[in-house]
C-alpha cells in the first residue's frame, strides 16, 4: 500500500498544467513547451507533430479529443484556457471560435499559402487539408446506375432504411450548415426530417458508416472521402467505393481540416503555435497528409492523393466557407428534426 | 474531531458536481426554468419507462430463479447460485457491446441468422435495452431475495401443509413475509442501475438521458443544456431514492430451523431450463460473440497494452484516497450515533449518481473555481470517490461490525490512547474489510466509463474507454480483447472477495 | 490514606433518567468489593466511571489518592492504571492468548507467571476464538492484571458461563486476586458470588446504593425488605411486637436483630435454613417438596400462609402431612410492606 500511496503522491505533483496562462512576465524557458488541442486523432496527426518537436524544438503537450468538445472547452475555458494551438477537423468549429473571438490572427505570409477560399476572412485560422463530402457505397451490392445524383434523393422510398449518417459528427453538421446555406433553413429541415422518417440510421462515427456499408448493414453512407482509404489501405479488395454527387450538389461539399491559434496564449506560445501552423502547411507536410490520409492538400503546387479528381476541378455549392461557423443554429435545426434528442 | 471533519468533508463532495451544475444551468438560455420545456419531460418518461421496465422484469425474474435455486430440490443447486450470479462480471455496456458485435452482418451471430435467411438483426432501441440491462440487473435483484429464502424457517412451510395448504400455497405462505421486503430492495438498486447507465443505452442507440448528456456534452454548442439534462436525471436517481425509502438494506441475522425445501419430483429437471435459458443469454451468448471477434481479429496488442496499464495506472491513483476515505466515513458512520447515519446515507448517494454527471459537474467546477486542476488527476480522482466510496463503507462497515466498542474500551483501559486503540485493535480486525474495499473500488474504477469518457487526464485511457471507442467505430474485433479483460477482472475479484469472505466467516 | 478506590457523592445522569444517584464508598487497598444489585440498579455504569469509560455529573471519584474523575475533570482511561475484565471478555480476536495478556503489560517478564497463574501456559499461542469460556474468562483476566493494575475492575464476570463452571471460576479468580494482593471491584447480580469473592458487599438499587458492609453483615443484618431480598432467599411472616422486645409469629416468639421498628404490626423477615424440623415446634403442613441434592426446598402453609424451609438432607414428610418446625435463631423485622 505504501507503493500505491507513494505512485499516488507521484502523480499529482506532476499534475502542474501545461503552459502558463498569459502571464505579463513570458515564460522564458529554454526549450519552449505549448498546448495543442488536436479534434485530428493522434493515429493521423501523431507522427507529423512528432516530427515538428524534433526540427523545431518545441515541446508539445497534446490533448486529443472530438472536435466539437474541445471547441466547447476552449469556449468554457476562456482566456485561462492552456491550450496555444487548436487543430480542427472542420471549420464550424474554428468558426464559432471566431466569432467568440477567442483565436488569434495569423500573419499573412502563413495565410498565403492557400488559395484565399480555404482560410478565413477574418484571417483568424487557415485551411490545413480538405474533404470532400461523399456517398460510399459496396459496389458488389448496389450498381453505378442505381446511384442517386443528389444527396436531396435519399429520400426516396428506395433508400428506406438503407442509409447510415453520423449526427453527432462534426463534420456532419457543418454540412448541414452548408446546405442551410445553399437552399435555405426551411429546406433543410424538410430534407432532416424526411430522412429521419425514412429509416435512416445513426452511427457514432464515419469509419463505422464505411464498415456497415462494406458488411451489408446498409447500402449508401455520408461520410468524407478519405475514410475509405484507410481501409482500402488494410484490404485493398474491402467492398466499398467513393460517390460523388453532382456539381453543386450540397452533398458534395469541401470541408476543410483547420489550425487557429489561441489569442489567449502569451507571445512566446504564439510565435510556436504559428511556426506550427506554418509547418502543417509546408509542402513535405502537405505531401505526407495526401499519403497517409488521402486528403486533399490545399497548398499549390502539391499533387491531390491518387486516384481523386483534384481538388481545383470538384464543384462545391457556392459558399462562403468562413461563414459555416453558425453551429449553434445547425444544433437547433438538428434537435428540432428529432434527428438528436 | 479531526476524523468527523474530514468524514463531513467527503460527504460534502456529494454537493460539488450537483452544485456547480446547477450553477452552470442557470446560465444558459432559459436558466433553470428551461428545465421544465416539455422536451425534458419526454425525456423523463424514457428514461423512467425504462428504468421502471427493466425493474419489474428482472426483479420478477430474479424471483423465480432465486426460488427455484434457493427453496427448490434442483439438481445441481450447487452450481446453479454462482451460474447466475456470474453476469455480475460483465458490465452492461460490455453485454450490449458483445450482442452489437455479435449480431452485426460480420459478427457469429450475423453470419448465422444471414444463413438462415434473415436479414440483418440491429440491436437497438427500448426492447433490447430493456433486454440486455435485464440480463445484466438480474443477479443485483437475486443475490438479496436469495438470501432472504435461504433464511426462512422450512417449518413455516411444513406448518402450512398441516394446516391444509397444498404445496403450492404452502410455499407461497411461506415465502411472503420475507419477499416484499427483498423484492423491493432489488428493484430499487435495479431501477437506479438502469436509470445512471450510460454505456449501454449509447450503444443501444435508445435516447435515455444519459445519452442525451453524452451527446450534448460531446456536440452541444455549450454545456449549459447538458448541465441541465444532468440536472434531471440527478433529481430523478434522487426522487427514486426518496420514494425507495432509503437504498441500503439492512438484513438482520437470524436463526434458521430446517432449510425451506419444496419437492418438483420428476419436474425437477425441467426446472433447469430457466435457468439454463438465463445463463445463456445472459453469458455464453455474450462471451461467445466476443470470444469469435477475439479469435478472428489479428489483436493489437500496443493498444492494448496501453489499455490495461491506464487502467491499472488509474486505479492506483485512485485507490488510496478512496480506501482511506471510506475508513473514515465507516468509522464515523458506525460509531457517530444518529449523525453519523446520517453522513453514511449522504455519501451513499454518490453511488447512485450517474459517473457521467459527477463527471460533468466536476469539470465545471474545476474549470470555474480551480482551472489549473482541470487537466489532472485531481477530478477523476473526485469522481471516483464520490462513486465509490460507499462502495468500500458498505465492506468496511460489515467489518466494522464485528468489533464491539469494548475491544477498543479494553484496549483504552490497558493503556492505548484513542488513536492506539485504533491502530492496534481496531484496524488489523477490519482488514479484510479494507482489502475487500480496495478491491472493490480497484475493479468499480475498471469497469467505470461514463465518468473516465468525459474526466480522465488527456492521453490516459482505460480498457472501458478503449472498448468504447472500438465499438463507436464499429471495430469489433478490437473492441473483443478489452471487454474480455474486463470481465475477466470482475471475474477474479469478485471470486478472491468470496473466498476471503468464507475464510473470514468459517474462523 | 490506604484507600485505593473512593467515590464521594458520584451521580451519572442519561438525558433524563439519573443512573447513578448519589453514591460513596471506599475500597481500601487489597480488598475486594462486590457491588450487588439488578440489571438496571447502575452497577455496571459505576464501574465504568471508575475506569473512566464515561463521565460524571456530580461527586468525585479518586484512586490511589489522586482525583480522576469530576465533573470538569475526566482522566483517560490509558492513563489511570485501572484493569477491566469485560462481561463479553473483549478478547482481542486477531491476537493470541500471549500477546492478548501482553497487550498493556509493562514488564513483559513476568508474562511467563501470569500464563501459569491462570493455567494456561500451554495455549499460550492459540487463537482466542478456539478456547472455551472458562479459559477465554481467565485470558482476560490475566491481561488485565499483566499491566499491574492499582485496582481490577470486573463487570458480572461470570455472567457468560455455564453454571458448572462458575463455581470452579470463582474460586481461581478469588485466588488470583489475592495471590496478587490486588484491590479489585467486582459488580454481579448474583448474591452468592458476591458473598464468596468479596470482603465487603454493596447493595446497589436504582442508582442508589443501600447498604455496605461485610457479607456476614449484609446477609445477616439487610436494613431493608428490599436489601434483604436481593441478598438471599426470605421467608416472610405477620409478626407482632411484643412488651418484650421480641416479635410473635404463627412460628412462635423470635428475638429481632437490631432496633425495632416503631411499628406495632410488622413483617418478619427470616432465611429459609433458619426454619428447622423440632420436634417441640408449631406443626405446619407441607405443600410441596423439591428435593436438590445437598438440601431439599419445602414449602409449607400454615394459618393461610406460605413459607419457604431449606432442611438439610431429605426430608421424609410427604406433601399433606404434616411437621413441626421453629425458628432458629433472631429474625429481622420491618416496616409492614
Amino acid at each position: 500500500m505504501a507503493v500505491l500511496a507513494l505512485a499516488a503522491c507521484k502523480d499529482k505533483s506532476s499534475d502542474r498544467p501545461p503552459a502558463p496562462a498569459p502571464s505579463p512576465t513570458g515564460s522564458g524557458a529554454t526549450a519552449p513547451e505549448i498546448t495543442v488541442y488536436s479534434g485530428r486523432s493522434e493515429k493521423l496527426v501523431g507522427p507529423i507533430l512528432a516530427a515538428f518537436e524534433k526540427e523545431h524544438g518545441v515541446k508539445l503537450k497534446v490533448r486529443y479529443g472530438e472536435t466539437a468538445a474541445l471547441a466547447t472547452l476552449l469556449l468554457e475555458e476562456g482566456a485561462r484556457s492552456p491550450a496555444a494551438v487548436f487543430l480542427a477537423q472542420d471549420v464550424g468549429a474554428v468558426g464559432a471560435l471566431t466569432e467568440r473571438g477567442l483565436l488569434a490572427t495569423l500573419p499573412d505570409e502563413v495565410l498565403a499559402r492557400v488559395p484565399e477560399r480555404y482560410r478565413a476572412e477574418k484571417k483568424t485560422w487557415v485551411g490545413v487539408t480538405g474533404r470532400v463530402r461523399t456517398i460510399v457505397y459496396a459496389p458488389s451490392r448496389t450498381s453505378e446506375a442505381q446511384l442517386p445524383a443528389s444527396v436531396l434523393d435519399l429520400t426516396q422510398p428506395a433508400w428506406k432504411g438503407k442509409v447510415g449518417w453520423a449526427p453527432q459528427n462534426a463534420s456532419f453538421q457543418v454540412f448541414v450548415t452548408g446546405m442551410r446555406k445553399a437552399l435555405g433553413d426551411e429546406a433543410t429541415a424538410k430534407w432532416l426530417s424526411d430522412m429521419k422518417k425514412n429509416g435512416t440510421r445513426d452511427y457514432a462515427k464515419n469509419g463505422a458508416i464505411v464498415q456497415a456499408v462494406a458488411a451489408g448493414e446498409i447500402a449508401l453512407g455520408l461520410v468524407n472521402h478519405y475514410y475509405l482509404y484507410q481501409f482500402l489501405k488494410d484490404d485493398p479488395a474491402f467492398d466499398a467505393k467513393n460517390h460523388f454527387t453532382v456539381a453543386k450538389d450540397p452533398g458534395s461539399l469541401v470541408n476543410l481540416s483547420a489550425v487557429g491559434v489561441l489569442a489567449s496564449a502569451d507571445a512566446a506560445a504564439a510565435k510556436a503555435g504559428t511556426q506550427l501552423a506554418a509547418y502543417l502547411l509546408s509542402d513535405a507536410v502537405q505531401a505526407q497528409f495526401a499519403k497517409d490520409t488521402n486528403e486533399y492538400p490545399l497548398v499549390a503546387g502539391v499533387a491531390a492523393p491518387e486516384g481523386l479528381k483534384p481538388l481545383a476541378e470538384l464543384e462545391p455549392p457556392a459558399i462562403d466557407l468562413s461563414s459555416l461557423g453558425d453551429l449553434e443554429g445547425t444544433l437547433d435545426l438538428l434537435r428540432k428534426t428529432g434527428v438528436t434528442p | 474531531m479531526p476524523t468527523a471533519l474530514a468524514a463531513i468533508g467527503i460527504a460534502a463532495l456529494v454537493a460539488i458536481p450537483i452544485g456547480y451544475l446547477a450553477i452552470r444551468a442557470a446560465e444558459g438560455r432559459g436558466g433553470l426554468g428551461a428545465i421544465l420545456e416539455p422536451s425534458f419531460g419526454w425525456l423523463v418518461v424514457r428514461s423512467l419507462g425504462l428504468g421502471l421496465t427493466v425493474g419489474v422484469i428482472a426483479t420478477a425474474l430474479a424471483l423465480g430463479l432465486a426460488v427455484l435455486v434457493e427453496a427448490v430440490d434442483l439438481p445441481l443447486r450447487r452450481l446453479a447460485t454462482p451460474l447466475v450470479v456470474m453476469p455480475l462480471a460483465i458490465p452492461s455496456y460490455v453485454a450490449a457491446s458483445a450482442y452489437v458485435a455479435g449480431l452485426s452482418p460480420l459478427g457469429p451471430f450475423g453470419q448465422l441468422l444471414a444463413g438462415l435467411g434473415v436479414g440483418p438483426v440491429f440491436p437497438e432501441g427500448f426492447t433490447w435495452s430493456v433486454f440486455v440491462l435485464v440480463t445484466s440487473t438480474v443477479p443485483l435483484a437475486f443475490l438479496p431475495l436469495r438470501a432472504a429464502i435461504a433464511r426462512v424457517d422450512g417449518d413455516l412451510y411444513d406448518a402450512a401443509r398441516t394446516l391444509g395448504c397444498s404445496r403450492t400455497r404452502a410455499l407461497a405462505t411461506a415465502l411472503r413475509p420475507v419477499l416484499g421486503r427483498a423484492a423491493r430492495s432489488g428493484f430499487v438498486i435495479v431501477v437506479l442501475y438502469t436509470i445512471a447507465e450510460l454505456g449501454t443505452v449509447a450503444i443501444l442507440r435508445y435516447d435515455a438521458l444519459p445519452r442525451v448528456i453524452y451527446h450534448q456534452f460531446l456536440s452541444a454548442f455549450d454545456r449549459a443544456a447538458a448541465a441541465r439534462s444532468a440536472l434531471v436525471l440527478v433529481a430523478l436517481v434522487l426522487l427514486v431514492i426518496v420514494v425507495a425509502g432509503g437504498t441500503s438494506a439492512r438484513t438482520r441475522a437470524g436463526d434458521r430451523g430446517r432449510p425451506l425445501r419444496y419437492h418438483l419430483g420428476r419436474a425437477r429437471f425441467l426446472a433447469l431450463v430457466p435457468i439454463a435459458g438465463y445463463v445463456l443469454v445472459a453469458t455464453i451468448v455474450p462471451l461467445l460473440s466476443l470470444v469469435a471477434w477475439l479469435v478472428k481479429t489479428p489483436s493489437s496488442g500496443l493498444a492494448l497494452g496501453r489499455a490495461v496499464t491506464g487502467s491499472l495506472h488509474a486505479a492506483a491513483i485512485v485507490v488510496v484516497p478512496s480506501v482511506v476515505g471510506a475508513v473514515i466515513v465507516a468509522v464515523v458512520a458506525e460509531r457517530g450515533g444518529r449523525a453519523g447515519r446520517t453522513l453514511g446515507r449522504i455519501v451513499d448517494v454518490g453511488f447512485a449518481l450517474p459517473g457521467l454527471v459527477v463527471a460533468l459537474g466536476l469539470s465545471v467546477a474545476a474549470l470555474r473555481a480551480m482551472p489549473s486542476l482541470y487537466h489532472g488527476w485531481v477530478p477523476y480522482v473526485l469522481a471516483m470517490m464520490i462513486l465509490f466510496v460507499p462502495l468500500g463503507v458498505a465492506a468496511i462497515r460489515g467489518s466494522l461490525a464485528s468489533v464491539p466498542p469494548s475491544l477498543e474500551e479494553a484496549a483504552r483501559t490497558l493503556g492505548a490512547s484513542r488513536r492506539q486503540a485504533f491502530w492496534r485493535v481496531t484496524l488489523p480486525i477490519v482488514r479484510p474489510g479494507v482489502l475487500a474495499a480496495a478491491a472493490l473500488v480497484v475493479i468499480s474504477t475498471a469497469k467505470e466509463l461514463g465518468a473516465s469518457l468525459l474526466i480522465l487526464p488527456p492521453g490516459e485511457t482505460t480498457l472501458a474507454v478503449q472498448l468504447w471507442d472500438a465499438i463507436e467505430e464499429a471495430r469489433y474485433g478490437h473492441a473483443a480483447a478489452p471487454a474480455l479483460l474486463l470481465i475477466a477482472l470482475a471475474a477474479i475479484a469478485s471470486f478472491a472477495i468470496e473466498r476471503r469472505g468464507m475464510k473470514e466467516a468459517a474462523r | 490514606m490506604s484507600d485505593d478506590v473512593v467515590l464521594e457523592g458520584v451521580t451519572k445522569r442519561f438525558g433524563a433518567r439519573t443512573v447513578v444517584s448519589d453514591v460513596s464508598v471506599r475500597v481500601a487497598r487489597g480488598g475486594v468489593l462486590a457491588v450487588l444489585g439488578p440489571s438496571g440498579s447502575g452497577k455496571s455504569t459505576t464501574l465504568r466511571l471508575i475506569a473512566g469509560l464515561e463521565s460524571l455529573d456530580e461527586g468525585r471519584i479518586l484512586l490511589a489518592g489522586n482525583v480522576v474523575s469530576t465533573p470538569e475533570l475526566l482522566v483517560p482511561p490509558e492513563r489511570r492504571r485501572v484493569g477491566f475484565v469485560f462481561q463479553s471478555f473483549a478478547l482481542f480476536p486477531h491476537l493470541s492468548v500471549e500477546e492478548n495478556i501482553a497487550f498493556g503489560a509493562r514488564d513483559r517478564g513476568r508474562l511467563g507467571e501470569l500464563l501459569e497463574l491462570v493455567r494456561l501456559t500451554p495455549r499460550r499461542a492459540a487463537r482466542v476464538h478456539t478456547l472455551s469460556g472458562g479459559e477465554q474468562q481467565r485470558v482476560a483476566l490475566a491481561r488485565a492484571l499483566a499491566m499491574d493494575p492499582s485496582v481490577v475492575l470486573l463487570d458480572e464476570p461470570f455472567a457468560n458461563l455455564d453454571a458448572s463452571l462458575r463455581r470452579h471460576l470463582r474460586d481461581e479468580i478469588s485466588f488470583a486476586l489475592r495471590a496478587r494482593e490486588a484491590t479489585a471491584i467486582l459488580v454481579t447480580h448474583d448474591a452468592s458470588e458476591a458473598f464468596a469473592l468479596a470482603d465487603h458487599v454493596a447493595v446497589m438499587s436504582e442508582g442508589e446504593l443501600l447498604q455496605h458492609g461485610t457479607p456476614e453483615d449484609v446477609y445477616a443484618r439487610p436494613a431493608t425488605l428490599e436489601i434483604a431480598t436481593r441478598t438471599g432467599e426470605v421467608v416472610r411472616l405477620a409478626g407482632t411486637l411484643t412488651a418484650r422486645g421480641t416479635v410473635a409469629t404463627c412460628l412462635g416468639e423470635h428475638e429481632i436483630i437490631g432496633p425495632a421498628p416503631a411499628y406495632r404490626h410488622v413483617t418478619v423477615v427470616a432465611r429459609p435454613e433458619q426454619l428447622v424440623v423440632d420436634p417441640g415446634g408449631t406443626p405446619v403442613r407441607v405443600q410441596r417438596r423439591v428435593f436438590e441434592g445437598a438440601s431439599t426446598s419445602v414449602t409449607v402453609e400454615i394459618d393461610g400462609e406460605v413459607l419457604l424451609m431449606r432442611a438439610a438432607g431429605v426430608l421424609v414428610a410427604a406433601p399433606g402431612e404434616q411437621v413441626p418446625i421453629s425458628v432458629r435463631g433472631p429474625v429481622l423485622a420491618f416496616a409492614p410492606a
